[in-house]
């Protein structure tokens, strides 16, 4: 499990992160969502024992990260930025991450490099933005930790090239009980992937929640009444919106769906439908309910 | 749980195989070639003396050997610079950081790592090669009882030169290891490979460099201080430059030998070493505390850079400051403070590229100039805290030497003496405190005064009189004090060895008594019992005559040398010394023409200073071959000749060992005829 423990990270009069706390089952796939600069990034390398925390503690599995060899043998950090393997073949690529992993897996390794079909004796340097990802990718899950930390790493993959990384990273997921936190700004890349998404926002967890909960709790009801309902037309209900669109009352909130529904048609609309919700539109909602603009988060 | 230290340790040396390569090339002609020119020098000058076929390598210093070597070591100097500070690409990338930061490594493994891997990049050649060049060179020493009887007697110093080879590239063991320490320290403060490179190389210029100025300025207010010597001696404790500077500025180019090593100090070795370590200590420290997300930015500590800009700052306040030292006054002050301002000001911009903050640099560098003009002011308003008091303890003083002009009549003290008794001594040391009572008397350098310690270091004041009537005085000491010291006190070792069976009179060359007649006295070689008795004879001239030889009483001298070396005195002989001269006069005390060998019968010494056009060969040699034809119509050629005389060839230096006072030239009609002659008799000589 990983743990946050009241972390800050301040660079000079910036504060990337503050007394924060965070805990990350063993097995999860961890979604970490924000804008640039709102700290994902940061609290990777933290994770990964690059950045010293100014006060708090991290740990994984009760152990600190920063300047412990053997923590971080269970743990991988693959970057945004690949260009220092620019200089090096697929291979050496390879053999570098061998040479530092002892679960290394040559066999895992050709099963993923089969699939992505990368040539293994040409300089990374000549490689596309995707299939560096691709390499850093399989080489990251054939490392065999059992952490896995993606930074941005489904940019600039082409929608097949991204399905099949992240079918890699899930079988790998599966294979090995690996425990994989990847961040993004891109709530659909999340949404296929994730079990759990956080949102991070100047330094703080604004929202931390199993998504297929999630899912399963929010809802959107289009119906049509004679007048605009309000909020306390409804109570018992928690609503999060209430919006007139095209002639129709759209209603967000929060709750079962039998519940939900139950309440809204006991106003007699004369139209009541349920609309399932995309991620996005999931979290603009609870974010505007937070009283945040979401154009500032995501 | 594995370690992956060596994995790591090794990855970096994979990472550096180009480097590798080019250290080796470096390291190879810095030892390796260097080694065999040596070892080619040697062997070139054996075999053309004997065989008198090829060209002559002449070698008149040790520059030839040195230059290869400088050259080399300033390339590897700035290859260790970019080495390492590339080697810490994950300061500088965010990239390498990741990738790095995160491997299974703790900060420990890393540091190491990173440091023996850059270490060893140069020394996996340079090692091997060093030792590889102590073999070579340890195996073909010059031949010098061959370069000796060739006529190359004034590379008297040249045995020297092999084991000197073997010393410096010793010494740059440690040398390297301190510009990978510096560089690896000021890498550890810097989050920007330019930074880091400019910066290290910086530091290992500025250290040296104030060590150097603020030196100068302090040593031009000691008087009879010699900057020069003071800080050439002293600046080979700082390291990593400071041995080569030291090395540098003692080195002679006529007589490089006696370059000075720190290797031959121990006490600055020590300090050395443990300089070193604190920059190796200082880098590890550094790095754990830095903060890995200030990659990019120049410097990873906001004072680093307030640090070393005001370091240079210092360094520019010494540059300038003879402008204090040599205006007094306002104007002086001025102009340091302008100058260094000036270019303190401009390298501060250049490195921020705006005049935001300048102020603050301003004030900042105000502050500075502040403290160091106090400083620059103490030092002058004391007399550098009248260290030209300062002299060494009296139990610390192994010997004194005094050298000067004009001091009287005695030739020892003109000639300069070493005094080594206690009552000397303390003399000495007495008068000299006298004398720095009234430091106005001096300028000039007519009095050199050498402290000789016990510690195997040497302080030396040279002084000079303004007025004559300050030198009585210190005339009148002069003749005192050398009465302190006996004879036995004095730097002739070999008279004073008893080992008498291997020293032998080699020539004498009295011509005139005291009365202007020639002694006419045998010439010779003085051997066996007979050595003994005029060894005797002449030590007894010497210890009753010793305060009182006259300059004007010179009447010739002897040279004795020490068979199958090099090592000879001379010493002079005065019409006071009647039992040695009475004993020269005897022909019966003289080996005769028998019982020396005919090599060592020398007749005639020419050297001929111009390289001879058809083989290159510059000439010195003592002809003993008086049955060579050649020879024969060489000395044809030759004849007594006027030295203002227009008509004589300015190529030839020609003495006749038997009549050392006469010289002899060859009229310039016949040069090219005698050249030839004496360029065959050269080689032929020498192929027997």
């Amino acid at each position: 499990m990983i743990k946050f423990e009241n972390v800050t990270k301040k660079y000079d009069d910036f504060t990337a992160l503050e007394n924060f706390n965070l805990e990350i089952p063993t097995g999860c796939a961890y979604g970490l969502l924000g804008t640039n600069g709102a700290g994902k990034s940061t609290l990777l390398r933290i994770l990964s024992g690059i950045y010293r925390t100014d006060s708090g503690k991290v740990t994984i599995d009760g152990e600190e990260i920063y300047d412990n060899a053997k923590a971080k043998q269970r743990i991988l950090l693959i970057s945004d930025e690949t260009s220092q393997f620019n200089g090096m073949t697929l291979l050496q690529m390879k053999n570098f991450y061998k040479t530092f992993y002892s679960k290394f897996s040559d066999e895992k390794f050709e099963q993923l490099n089969n699939i992505v079909k990368l040539p293994t004796k040409k300089k990374l340097g000549g490689f596309s933005k995707g299939m560096k990802r691709q390499a850093a990718v399989i080489c990251g899950i054939s490392a065999g930790t059992d952490y896995l930390f993606l930074d941005e790493a489904f940019d600039g993959l082409d929608p097949s090239m991204r399905s099949e990384v992240k079918k890699m990273i899930i079988d790998a997921m599966c294979d090995n009980d690996m425990t994989v936190v990847t961040s993004s700004h891109n709530l659909h890349e999340i949404e296929e992937f994730c079990d759990t998404v956080g949102l991070l926002h100047h330094g703080n967890m604004l929202f931390n929640k199993d998504l297929g909960e999630l899912k399963g709790n929010i809802h959107k009801v289009q119906c049509q009444f004679d007048k605009l309902p309000e909020k306390e037309d409804f109570p018992g209900l928690d609503i999060l919106l209430i919006e007139e669109k095209n002639g129709f009352t759209n209603i967000i909130a929060k709750g079962s769906t039998d519940e939900t529904l139950e309440k809204i048609k006991a106003k007699s609309p004369s139209v009541c439908d349920l609309i399932p919700l995309s991620l996005e539109e999931i979290f603009i909602y609870e974010m505007e309910a937070l009283n945040y603009d979401r154009t500032e988060l995501m | 749980m594995t370690n992956y230290f060596g994995t790591y340790f090794g990855y970096k040396l994979k990472k550096s195989r180009v480097q590798i390569v080019i250290f080796a090339i470096l390291n190879f002609i810095g030892t390796i070639l260097v080694a065999l020119i040596m070892k080619k020098y040697f062997a070139d000058t054996r075999t053309t003396l004997k065989s008198a076929n090829g060209s002559m390598i002449i070698i008149n210093s040790f520059s030839e050997f040195m230059a290869p070597i400088i050259l080399c070591v300033i390339a590897s100097i700035i290859m260790i610079v970019i080495t390492m500070a590339r080697s810490l690409k994950f300061y500088y990338d965010q990239a390498a950081m990741d990738t790095l930061g995160c491997l299974p490594l703790s900060y420990s493994q890393r540091f190491w790592g990173d440091f023996l891997s850059g270490l060893t990049v140069n020394f996996v050649s340079y090692i091997p090669f060093m030792i590889i060049s102590i073999f070579i060179v340890n195996s073909t020493k010059p031949d010098i009882d061959l370069m000796m009887e060739s006529g190359f007697d004034y590379f008297s110093g040249f045995n020297k030169i092999p084991n000197l080879f073997i010393k410096i590239i010793i010494m740059f063991v440690l040398v390297y290891i301190g510009v990978y320490a510096v560089t690896m320290f000021v890498s550890s403060a810097c989050g920007k490979l330019g930074t880091s490179i400019v910066f290290s190389a910086i530091i290992l210029v500025v250290l040296p460099g104030i060590f150097m100025l603020y030196g100068d300025f302090f040593f031009s207010f000691v008087k009879g201080a010699d900057w020069t010597k003071e800080i050439a001696d002293s600046i080979g404790m700082l390291p990593p430059l400071g041995p080569i500077v030291m090395m540098c500025m003692n080195y002679n180019s006529t007589v490089g030998f006696d370059i000075k090593l720190i290797i031959d100090k121990p006490i600055f070795l020590i300090i050395n070493i443990i300089i070193t370590a604190l920059f190796i200590v200082g880098a590890y420290f550094i790095g754990k505390r830095r903060k890995s997300e200030r990659v990019g930015n120049g410097f990873v500590y906001d004072s680093v850079h307030s640090v070393l800009s005001l370091t240079l700052a210092v360094m520019l306040i010494g540059v300038f400051s003879y402008k204090y030292n040599s205006d007094n006054g306002f104007a002086g002050i001025l102009l340091t403070a302008l100058f260094s301002f000036l270019v303190y000001g401009a390298l501060e911009l250049a490195q921020k590229k705006s005049f935001k903050g300048f102020g603050k640099t301003a004030l900042r560098y105000a502050a500075v100039f502040a403290v160091c003009f106090a400083f620059l002011t103490v030092i002058k308003s004391t007399h550098s805290f009248n260290y030209y008091k300062k002299l060494p303890k009296e139990s610390n003083i192994k010997e004194i030497h005094i050298s000067g002009e004009y001091f009287g009549d005695n030739f020892y003290v003109n000639e300069g003496f070493n005094y080594r008794s206690e009552k000397s001594i303390s003399r000495v040391l007495e008068e000299h405190k006298n004398m720095l009572e009234n430091p106005n008397i001096f300028t000039g350098n007519s009095l050199e005064i050498t402290y000789s310690l016990n510690n195997g270091n040497k302080i030396t004041r040279k002084y000079g009189f303004s007025k004559p009537d300050t030198l009585n005085p210190l005339k009148a000491f002069s003749d005192e004090v050398i009465k302190l010291d006996k004879f036995s006190a004095q730097n002739m070792e070999l008279l004073e060895s008893e080992d008498f069976s291997d020293i032998r009179i080699e020539y004498n060359a009295f011509s005139y008594d005291d009365n202007g007649n020639k002694l006419n006295l045998p010439e010779g070689f003085i051997r066996g019992d007979k050595l003994a008795e005029f060894t005797k004879l002449l030590r007894y001239d010497i210890e009753n005559n010793f305060n009182n030889e006259k300059d004007a009483d010179k009447t010739g001298n002897v040279s004795i040398r020490k068979v199958g070396t090099n090592k000879s005195e001379f010493y002079e002989i005065f019409v006071t010394y009647k039992q040695t001269i009475d004993f020269m006069k005897n022909p019966d005390n003289f080996g005769s023409a028998e019982d020396a060998d005919n090599d060592e019968e020398k007749i005639f010494q020419i050297k001929l200073s111009k390289p001879y056009d058809g083989d290159g060969i510059r000439m010195n040699g003592i002809s003993s071959k008086t049955d060579d034809e050649d020879l024969k119509k060489f000395l044809s050629y030759i004849e007594i000749m006027d030295s203002s005389d227009d008509n004589y060839s300015s190529f030839f230096n020609i003495n006749d060992m038997k009549k050392m006072y006469i010289s002899y030239g060859v009229k310039k009609e016949n040069e090219d005829a005698a050249m030839e002659m004496f360029a065959r008799y050269f080689r032929k000589h020498y192929a027997d």
